[in-house]
């Protein structure tokens, strides 16, 4: 270590008073920068997760056709071979863990006296409970019994809580369901409710009815097509991993089946992605705003420091330090404090996501009765460790640090030996 | 006594003439030919009328008026004209409906189920409003009797649909033994539920021919609603210029 860097350092320790002032000032910020771009990281999470859980799943494959008229929710464009297709999707994609078969349609609810727009879908209740989470968010009753159990194919159904709620039915009741069937005709039967599903599931899944194969098939014609495959994934340590990873799937499933088209949870999550980005804006801008306000901490801190010692400049000066080496000094020591405040920053920070990723808060509890229509946002929101932050924290902490020196250190390297010994 | 014997002989002739004449005049035609005289009257190769629907729901009673062109069953076109949905434009060719916004300047396509929904929120699908019925072509028929409706006495008629695309699986129609136009009608599901119920409030002559051009519309999945549609200015089979069935026609 040259001289100067010894004698920075011991001038850091000497005014302590003023390097904790500093350093905690970088450590807050920096310390919230972390903390807050771990709770956006993990609500973009929370949010994707919620989507691949309950509607767009980890990869959804259809028909070119029906994914071009998807809201119309069209039943004359079924794929052609549903269990060779998944068979040739997890062949292609061996990320892939479970697959089963969907086909949602717009129904009518009622309870013969109020009636209210719903989506249904045909599921396969075993499969369908290894690839969305809705199965394990019934909160009274059950799920759809399997295939081949006893009950199944007897017009049952799984409901939402809140459709049950506004038509004041309960577990047990009739529900009449009426549909468009595969004729274009209409068709109306009753169906018996055997579960209610609450929870994450009642607010962001596409369907508030499910029922079996076999009762949707008879209540909208036996030639019922599956329109949409969806699949499981392992999830993945991060967000941005866990898109890639549906990506790559998608890509490869596409090759695989080329007369199908296979949609990564991306393009289902486009609107809220682009959100994202503009929210890493404007997560970049706050750390900027923070580290300005503690580069101005640092600037005035080294300031006072330089004004303070305008006599022992003086000094230096005199003994035949050169303005180029009274500049360096305070540079240095202005990158020691950045330092020291950074990487308390970084503890600071890590210190909050341990606790958040620990703890975690309630989604509910901070987003209130708040309405981001498709965007779901329930469960317990957990912060991410994202590496990448830190090491922006880090650099820009330092960096900031640097440049803020750098004025005081220049006004001190101008400064004549014989002007600064006479300064009082 | 040959005389009385001639006499009575005379009066129990003029009996059983009066009752074979009676009996023929009860006779009723075939469920098929009261169905063919039915669509010479109701069904159309185009159509134009100004329509009103008075929607009840729940005791709140919403109007909509229309001007609507048809033709056929795969194209129509309906432009709402009350002020709420004044420019509101509907397109429908086969089975796809394109919907123009004015205030929005915006087109929607909606396919599909849309054309078995409530048009604007009432008992009215877009079929029953915009379509031709051809029920012969549609649904094998037999006649179950003759009952008196509103005070005219009417053929029910049983209608099972002969292919699993009729709108509906099951109907019961009450034709009006005299003018041949549904005056009462029920409408069934596959499941046997009733969907619908209809009654026609009044009866127009176009032409040569009667058409219902009030009707009161029931949905039975819901309770406290129903839907008064009328039609005014109603033109049968005159000819439609095809460009009313087009896109550009709809956002112009």
């Amino acid at each position: 270590m040259d001289a100067l860097w010894k004698i920075a350092l011991r001038n850091v320790e000497r005014h302590r008073r003023r390097t904790i002032i500093t350093g905690i000032v970088m450590m807050v910020g920096i310390g919230l920068f972390i903390a807050y771009d771990s709770i956006l990281a993990g609500m973009d999470r929370l949010s994707i997760d919620a989507m691949i859980s309950y509607s767009s799943s980890f990869l959804k494959l259809r028909t070119p056709e029906y994914a071009a008229d998807a809201l119309g929710t069209p039943l004359d464009h079924g794929i052609a071979d549903p269990a060779g297709a998944m068979a040739a999707m997890r062949k292609a994609s061996p990320s892939i863990i479970a697959a089963t078969g969907r086909t949602l349609f717009v129904a009518e609810a009622s309870n013969y006296r109020d009636s209210e727009p719903i989506m249904a879908a045909a599921v396969d209740p075993e499969a369908d409970a290894a690839v969305f989470a809705t199965a394990r968010d019934v909160t009274a009753g059950s799920w759809l019994p399997s295939a081949g159990a006893e009950g199944a194919g007897e017009k049952e159904v799984v409901i939402g809580a809140g459709l049950a709620k506004e038509l004041a039915l309960k577990v047990g009741d009739g529900l009449l369901v009426s549909a468009r069937t595969v004729y274009d005709n209409q068709n109306a039967d009753e169906f018996r409710i055997v579960g209610l599903i609450g929870g994450d599931a009642s607010l962001t899944s596409t369907a508030t009815v499910y029922m079996s194969w076999a009762d949707a098939r008879a209540f909208l014609g036996e030639s019922l097509p599956v329109t949409e495959i969806d699949a499981a994934a392992k999830p993945s340590p991060s967000l941005d991993a866990e898109l890639s990873a549906s990506a790559a799937a998608s890509k490869a499933a596409s090759a695989a089946l080329p007369a199908l088209r296979a949609d990564p949870v991306g393009e289902f999550a486009k609107d809220y992605l682009a959100l994202r980005q503009s929210k890493q804006k404007g997560s970049y801008l706050l750390i900027v705003m923070i580290l300005l306000i503690a580069g101005v901490g640092i600037v005035n801190t080294i300031l006072m420091s330089v004004y303070s010692r305008v006599r022992e400049i003086g000094v230096l000066r005199a003994y035949g330090m050169s303005p180029k080496d009274i500049k360096a000094l305070f540079v240095r020591e202005g990158l020691i404090l950045g330092a020291v405040g950074s990487v308390a920053g970084l503890a600071f920070g890590a210190l909050l996501v341990w606790y958040l990723n620990g703890i975690g808060l309630s989604a509910g509890q901070i987003m209130g009765d708040v309405d981001l229509g498709a965007i779901p946002m329930t469960g317990v929101l957990r912060g991410e460790w994202r590496p990448a932050t830190y090491a922006v924290g880090l650099a820009f902490g330092i960096l900031v640090s640097w440049l803020a020196a750098r004025i005081p250190a220049k006004r001190a390297a101008k400064l004549e030996p014989t002007d600064a010994l006479k300064f009082v | 006594m040959k005389c009385r014997t001639i006499r009575m002989a005379a009066a129990l002739a003029a009996a059983v003439a009066a009752s074979l004449a009676a009996a023929g005049a009860q006779t009723s035609p075939s469920a098929a030919a009261i169905l063919a005289r039915l669509d010479s009257n109701e069904s159309f190769k185009s159509i134009s009328y100004s329509g009103r629907m008075e929607i009840t729901i729940g005791g709140e009673t919403r109007y909509k008026t229309m001007d609507s062109v048809a033709q056929g069953a795969d194209k129509a076109f309906t432009e709402f004209t009350n002020p709420e949905d004044r420019g509101v434009r509907y397109l429908k060719i086969g089975k796809d409906l394109w919907i123009y916004f004015p205030k929005e300047q915006d087109t929607v396509k909606i396919s599909g189920h849309l054309l078995q929904e409530g048009m604007m929120g009432s008992d009215v699908s877009y079929q029953d409003a915009l379509e031709s019925q051809d029920f012969l072509a549609k649904y094998s028929a037999s006649l179950k009797g003759r009952e008196a409706v509103g005070g005219r006495d009417c053929y029910e008629i049983e209608l099972d649909a002969k292919l699993p695309t009729a709108a509906y699986d099951r109907r019961l129609l009450w034709i009006d033994a005299e003018r041949f136009v549904t005056l009462k009608a029920e409408m069934y599901a596959r499941s046997g539920k009733l969907l619908k119920a209809s009654a026609t409030l009044e009866v127009a002559k176009v032409g040569e021919r009667w058409y219902p051009s009030k009707v009161e519309f029931a949905s039975k999945l819901r309770a406290d609603t129903k839907t008064v549609f009328s039609m005014t200015k109603i033109a049968l089979d005159a000819p439609v210029d095809p460009r009313r069935f087009t896109m550009a026609a709809l956002s112009k």
